[in-house]
């Protein structure tokens, strides 16, 4: 037996109902049936739209539903026999009408028309007491701060329920802007808009089912504007991608709102400017003009709507995003993304628990191969067999390393819709290129790498590309190219942004680090060595500041955020050809390459990453400035040198710089020499966190197990610099 | 059918106070013998390579490998103000499976000697007399007395807490 909280059930047996009155409507001696089916849906949108309060009305509310079944049932029994018989049904229908509050009359000829929309799953509050007609303006008329626009998330949903939503509806919402651009591309690709169409009707379905009212009333509106371009009522016009663009963004923070509230149990969210935005959608609807759109387009999305209105050639301008290589760009994408070969979804501490013993089993037959006793056998077989053990173990460390790992694609996806939207705000045509989508990277790495690839990418639109004019006059072609690259070099992966615009000004960055005093007048720096400036903190070449970039947090970050993952980041550029920012990004989060190092009894690893170099100094090299700073000369520059020995507390064999040897490293732009008793090795590492009591300890990174079983402690180079009191 | 989920709720074997029918590992350190309840145990090991950590207080010996998992090692006798002691052939590491914040974390606590599992039922613990123990003073929740041997309960948890291993200030 249904339960008035059954929701699932009550939605099944609404769909239900509306196919009857489907079936019905066609003939029209059943038009009892369609009344009734559609009085019975009414009572259980009631029902599921939570509009009954009291538990006796809610099982009263099922029972008329259970009667008017019922009563259904009698009368197909005796029509056969009686074409007039409506046994007790207009009794049913009368008191369901007085429970709805709604008019509903035996006239067979009465607005039968409702059910029409068959396909839509749920109906909501909003449409319940309306009809679905699309061209239908007037009804949404209401003023921002109306109850509708808030955002509500009904404690009692289940909670896994909406996070599935929300995990299903941010994966829609990517895809839905993936395939917008390549539409705004080829406007009459009917494929595109359907694959735009039908994730929004999913999104709507289950939003309405939700009671999401903001989310499921904008989701309607956009579904309706895309149902009219998809049977070609409407040309795909940039002003309709725009809108379109508008509403995923704001549908995109309503759901992350969805995702908040649910973290914390639900209730009442902020409001969101849905309405203006549907009033957008209606002028498209209506066929208005791109400038009329441009009039009324209010700031509902800061960059949407102001690039409407900045834009002077809309079409010229911005749709020349991959413009003219549609199969170099969008074809591929799109090609590759539907693959076929079955997936499953698996928990990713599954997966990572995974790794992590297979990490340990290289480790562990590293150990075994390599132990003395192992070693002094000279047995052919137990030798081939161990050979054997090792070729296995590394095909199954490949092979595991592989099922996290994600085609970079879809984060270069991400930045076309970056690119449109600055290209439209600046007025710059700008096509974006990108090559090697299908090289792989670590799945954690990828949201690593967004925002330094974003701010690259933005500061190639607002640094390095010119005006149009500009690059007319110096004889470029006006359009302007930014390339996107990967490739997979050794265990690395080296992603590439580069643009042909106006290069880096040499002359302004030098005057710049010396007014910032990160050089001095007499340096002479090697063209790069200048370049690669502009990643320290604090530092920005561009005269305005802008909204896009400009306020100098931009470099520094990206080489933070590039460095916490064991990465490095260069640049390179020649005036008036562009420039090439080049991220060196490790294959894997979860190995890395390590120093191993000795100091006293004890062993510590470097990530090789930040290893410049290793010397043995002689007393030469050591000079101390203001009788304390100890320094080290390398290549004819002083840096800083940090007695390991000392800062970590350990008692270590080397006394004096001359005596150990000294690693170069770099870390955040700076680097220093660390004095140790000797290197022993470079070793393949599995990273392992020293478990939750044991955070913070000093200068420490992690722990790895080392070739004897013991553990080696990975040395953290930034904590270092900054418990020796150096860097920044 | 509430009312016989509830009375099935009283009826219930409560687990809190059974822990496997009373049974603890008792280990000496100096010449007092402990218990802890053996549910909290996941392991005896004999002293094997440890990894000290830098900038910790002496008491915190290091880390050492079990089966690829870091585990935290601390010296029972050094914590507690006693002399440190050669480690030989006697002595332990019992390894122990604590409540972390996320999930159990292992620990690992060097003693002098493991002795034995015995049972000691509840009726047999009497609160500890004042300076039960020159360790572990205020984690002592009860001392039993059998046959002539007694047993320091030890609440291993609280007497770990303090050690939540935040380096000790470093430079």
């Amino acid at each position: 037996m249904l339960e008035p909280d059954d929701l699932q059930g009550l939605v099944a047996l609404m769909d239900t109902a509306k196919e009857v009155a489907g079936i019905a409507e066609s003939d029209a001696e059943l038009a009892v049936f369609v009344q009734v089916a559609e009085a019975i849906e009414a009572v259980l949108t009631m029902l599921v739209l939570f509009q009954i309060d009291s538990e006796e009305d809610k099982q009263a509310a099922l029972k008329l539903v259970g009667e008017g079944l019922t009563g259904l049932q009698d009368v197909l029994q005796n029509r056969p026999s009686d074409p007039t018989y409506i046994g007790d049904v207009a009794d049913v229908l009368a008191r369901i009408s007085a429970l709805t509050g709604t008019e509903i009359s035996l006239d067979p000829t009465s607005d039968g028309a409702d059910g029409a929309d068959g396909a839509d799953a749920v109906a909501t509050a909003h449409d319940a007491d309306d009809t679905d007609d699309d061209a239908d303006t007037d009804d949404d008329g209401i003023a921002v701060d109306d109850p509708e626009a808030y955002l509500v998330l009904d404690p009692s949903l289940e909670q896994s329920l909406v996070d599935e939503f929300v995990t299903e509806a941010l994966e829609h919402l990517d895809s839905i802007e993936e395939n917008l651009l390549a539409l705004e591309d080829n406007p009459d690709d009917l494929e595109s808009i359907n694959s735009i169409f039908r994730p929004f009707h999913t999104i709507k379905g289950v939003s309405g089912f939700l009671q999401l009212v903001p989310i499921n009333r904008l989701s309607h509106q956009t579904e309706n504007l895309l149902d009219e371009a998809r049977s070609g009522k409407l040309t795909v016009s940039p002003a309709l991608v725009d809108v379109v663009l508008s509403s995923v963004d704001l549908i995109n923070q309503m759901v992350q709102t969805v995702r908040d509230l649910n973290a914390s149990g639900g209730g009442k969210g902020p409001a969101f400017p849905v309405e203006p935005l549907i009033e957008r959608i209606q002028q498209v609807l209506a066929g208005a003009t791109d400038a009329a759109d441009v009039a009324v387009a209010p700031a509902v999305d800061d960059s949407v709507g102001a690039e409407a209105i900045e834009t002077p050639l809309p079409d010229a301008a911005a749709a020349t995003v991959a413009a003219d290589t549609p199969e170099a760009a969008a074809a591929p994408a799109r090609a590759k993304s539907p693959s076929k070969s079955p997936t499953i979804k698996i928990d990713t501490d599954k997966l990572d628990n995974l790794l992590n013993m297979v990490g340990e089993l290289v480790v562990a037959q590293l150990q075994v191969r390599q132990d003395p006793i192992m070693q002094k056998v000279a047995d052919q077989r137990l030798q081939r067999n161990l050979a054997q053990l090792s070729r296995i173990t590394n095909e199954l460390q490949k092979t595991a390393m592989s099922t996290r790992m994600v085609p970079i694609q879809a984060s270069f996806q991400k930045m076309v819709r970056v690119v449109r939207d600055l290209s439209k705000k600046s007025g710059k045509s700008i096509e974006l290129k990108m090559v090697g989508g299908e090289t792989e990277i670590d799945r954690n790495l990828v949201e690593e790498i967004y925002e330094p690839l974003m701010h690259m990418v933005r500061n190639s639109v607002d640094h390095g590309i010119e005006e149009p004019e500009e690059r007319a006059a110096s004889g470029k072609d006006p359009l302007a190219r930014i390339t996107l690259g990967a490739q997979h070099k050794g265990d690395a992966i080296i992603i590439t942004i580069s643009d042909d615009g106006r290069g880096l000004n040499g002359d302004k960055i030098r005057a710049k680090a010396i007014e910032r005093g990160l050089i001095s007048e007499t340096d002479q720096l090697e063209p790069k060595e200048l370049y690669n400036l502009i990643f320290q903190p604090g530092f920005s070449t561009a005269d305005q500041v802008t909204d896009v970039s400009g306020r100098g947090v931009g470099m520094d970050v990206v080489m933070k955020t590039i460095e916490k993952v064991r990465g490095k980041v260069e640049l390179d550029s020649t005036p008036g050809q562009g420039s090439t920012v080049t991220i060196r990004v490790p294959l894997t989060l979860a190995i890395i390459d390590g120093m191993v190092v000795k100091l006293g009894k004890e062993r510590y690893i470097i990530p090789t990453l930040s290893i410049m170099e290793s010397f043995k100094p002689t007393a030469e090299h050591y000079t101390t400035v203001n009788q304390q700073g100890e320094t080290l000369k390398v290549r004819g520059k002083l840096l800083p040198l940090v007695r390991l020995g000392r800062v970590l507390g350990i008692d270590t064999a080397a006394d004096e710089p001359w005596e150990g040897l000294a690693v170069v490293v770099e870390s955040e732009g700076q680097r220093c020499c660390l004095m140790v008793d000797t290197l022993l090795g470079k070793q393949e590492i599995v990273i392992k966190s020293l478990g939750e009591r044991m955070q913070g300890v000093d200068g420490v990174a992690g722990g790895a197990i080392l070739g004897d079983g013991s553990i080696g402690l990975i040395l953290d180079v930034a904590k270092l610099y900054r418990m020796a009191g150096i860097g920044n | 059918m509430e009312a016989a989920l509830e009375s099935n709720r009283q009826t219930g074997p409560d687990l809190s106070c059974c822990e496997w029918e009373h049974k603890f590992l008792t280990f000496a350190v100096e010449d007092e013998e402990y218990a802890v309840p053996v549910t909290k145990v996941r392991e005896i090991i004999g002293v094997s390579q440890i990894t000290s950590l830098p900038n910790m207080p002496m008491h915190i010996k290091g880390v050492l490998n079990l089966r690829g998992s870091v585990v935290p090692i601390v010296d029972l006798r050094l914590k507690h103000g006693l002399e440190g002691r050669e480690y030989s052939d006697r002595t332990c590491i019992v390894v122990l499976e604590l409540e972390g914040i996320a999930s159990s974390c292992l620990m690992g606590v060097v003693v002098d000697s493991v002795n034995e599992v015995v049972r000691i039922p509840p009726e047999t613990v009497d609160p500890p007399p004042p300076m039960a123990s020159h360790l572990l003073g205020n984690c002592i929740p009860g001392v039993s007395t059998q046959e002539g041997r007694v047993f320091i309960l030890v609440d291993i948890e609280k007497a770990l807490e303090d050690d939540a291993f935040y380096a000790d200030g470093g430079l």
